[in-house]
């Protein structure tokens, strides 16, 4: 990874007339992205990432701002000169948009196709894109007869076939169920790793970018309401809706709604506190709980614990109700602060279980 | 070949003169097939290109072939032949004959065909022209490699249908001069009360009309890779 921008998107607005009515699907948005990122954006549907990456090949073209990939001032190209561009700028998507009348060889071999490369050399090219995506035997089916992990895997190889510097990913994994979308995750980190390819992946899952994004920007209504490198994200995430969304993708939502549930009915006293406890990085090694009961006479009752492993750095979450001494409890607190621990207090009650 | 005396007294006598329509039918049929193919085609491309949020928008080009289309596809084709006629002497030098057939079957089947192809091509997922937009393919590679291929199943399909229901346009111009079996089956058979010979020419073009058919539908399930 070094810092060199290979995207650099500025002040990019696009706005959609349809039938006398405006809408505005991308408003204001900077974005640079560093050749090796694999940048992840992540919204719901319909807040404008899809058309936000598409400015990057000018499939969608800004109404304002400005576009520069790889040195290239994208918006100023000619048609043929924009076609060239688009060459380096290999994108897939959702549902594989393969082309059902030609079989997998054929539609890997499609790009290359009225290019420079010779019948043999093509067929030469083709043979290595799919091994390279695990395919060889497929060459002569048709899509019809493959697997939705296979077709996604013939449309990466088919992104490839001009050795694109840059791969767009839109939303290539929603229509996988979650192990395809583990191994498809898995090729494209490999091909950044191997290749050098930098990525940018649409996606309204986090999990997706938990495991392959080193950064990470986060949409909502056209906007990217935060940003940042993907373990300050997850481990001190600001926006409530980024908050939402790492929740989702750590199952920390769904453990807090039954511990809710449950911690209703125990009725916590004076003496306990039902607390959750963040750890980045090398602070998941030291005995914690053990040290706060030697320390303060706190007992510590784990109810929920989880480490995410982002980027090389764990991170760790644990809910647990702590039982002491208010004054002891108190310093508890204090001594996990001091050791760089986040901790959040949580009421059972509170209505907002996200 | 004594049944056939004795059930087509008239016809059985008329070997050449069948022989020279069924001929005169495939001519038209023919000739007619690839001028309107082409024509057809290249207005149906047009019009899929230039629609709203194709490859080459382009609202005027668009309403102009929009608008010819339902024109010439409003006019029944009977009354076409007549109101063409001048156009016809034009071209051809003569509105009299199966080559002078040519040019109002063209201009009737041409149009209905361009619908029929704008059809088929409107079915092309626009996911895949994305796709190949993406890996810097332009609007003639589009066209003829991803729209005119992944279409072709269905393109096999309409022009089937086109080509039938030009089989029936011929019979109907044969009637007013074009020769061919309609021709036959009216101005003879119809005519003379020889309804024996209606009859075969009409069997004959039932088998023509089969044949196209069979063909079209083996054709269209080996292009077809969707399933």
């Amino acid at each position: 990874m070094t810092n060199e921008a290979i995207i650099q998107l500025k002040d990019i607005d696009v706005t959609f007339h349809n039938k006398g009515q405006t809408v505005t699907a991308v408003k204001n948005v900077s974005l640079t992205v560093n050749r090796g990122d694999i940048y992840g954006v992540v919204g719901y549907s319909g807040a404008g990432k899809s058309t936000l990456v598409r400015v990057i090949n000018r499939l969608q073209r800004p109404t304002a701002g400005s576009v520069e990939v790889n040195g290239q001032d994208i918006l100023e190209l000619k048609p043929k000169e924009l076609r060239v561009a688009r060459t380096k700028i290999g994108m897939i998507f959702q549902h594989f948009n393969l082309m059902a009348s030609r079989t997998i060889a054929d539609n890997v071999g499609y790009p290359l196709k009225g290019g420079e490369l010779s019948h043999e050399e093509r067929q030469q090219k083709v043979a290595h894109l799919l091994d390279l995506v695990g395919l060889t035997e497929k060459a002569e089916d048709y899509p019809a007869q493959l697997s939705g992990g296979q077709k996604q895997r013939v449309a990466i190889a088919r992104a490839l076939a001009n050795d694109p510097e840059i791969l767009i990913s839109d939303e290539a994994t929603s229509a996988l169920d979650p192990k395809t979308t583990s191994s498809i995750l898995e090729l494209l980190k490999r091909l950044n790793q191997q290749l050098g390819l930098t990525v940018v992946l649409i996606t309204h899952e986090m999990e997706a970018v938990k495991e392959i994004c080193n950064k990470v920007a986060v949409m909502d209504d056209g906007e990217i309401i935060e940003r940042g490198d993907l373990v300050s994200i997850f481990s001190r995430p600001e926006k409530p809706l980024t908050q939402d969304f790492i929740n989702t993708a750590t199952q920390i939502n769904q453990a807090l709604e039954k511990i809710y549930k449950q911690a209703r009915t125990l009725g916590l006293d004076d003496h306990q506190q039902l607390v959750q406890l963040q750890y980045v990085g090398a602070s998941t090694d030291a005995p914690l709980i053990t040290d706060l009961y030697k320390r303060y006479g706190v007992v510590s009752n784990i109810l929920y614990g989880n480490v995410e492993i982002l980027q090389d750095t764990p991170l760790g979450n644990l809910i647990v109700v702590m039982t002491g001494d208010p004054d002891k409890l108190q310093a508890a607190w204090q001594y996990c602060q001091d050791a760089g621990i986040t901790i959040t207090h949580l009421k059972p009650t509170d209505p907002e279980v996200a | 070949m004594t049944w056939f005396a004795k059930y087509f007294p008239n016809a059985v006598t008329m070997k050449s003169d069948f022989l020279q329509a069924t001929g005169e039918t495939l001519y038209m049929t023919f000739f007619t097939a690839v001028v309107a193919g082409i024509l057809g085609m290249a207005i149906g491309v047009g019009l899929i290109v230039t629609q709203p949020g194709g490859i080459l928008e382009n609202r005027i080009v668009y309403n102009i072939l929009d608008k010819i289309v339902n024109l010439c596809r409003s006019i029944p084709f009977v009354i076409l032949l007549a109101v063409i006629a001048p156009l016809t002497r034009l071209i051809v030098g003569t509105a009299i004959g199966t080559t002078a057939a040519i040019v109002p079957l063209v201009i009737g089947s041409a149009p209905f065909y361009a619908r029929q192809i704008q059809n088929a091509l409107s079915e092309v997922d626009r996911g895949v022209i994305e796709a190949a937009e993406s890996v810097g393919s332009g609007p003639i590679a589009i066209i003829f490699r991803v729209y005119l291929r992944e279409g072709l199943p269905d393109i096999v399909r309409s022009s089937v249908l086109t080509l039938i229901s030009l089989i029936d346009l011929t019979a109907m111009a044969g009637a007013i001069g074009g020769g061919g079996l309609g021709n036959l089956a009216i101005n003879v058979g119809y005519s003379r009360f020889e309804s024996d010979v209606t009859i075969l020419a009409m069997l004959i073009i039932l088998v023509i009309v089969f044949a196209i058919q069979l063909l079209g539908d083996l054709w269209a399930r080996k292009v077809d890779h969707t399933a």
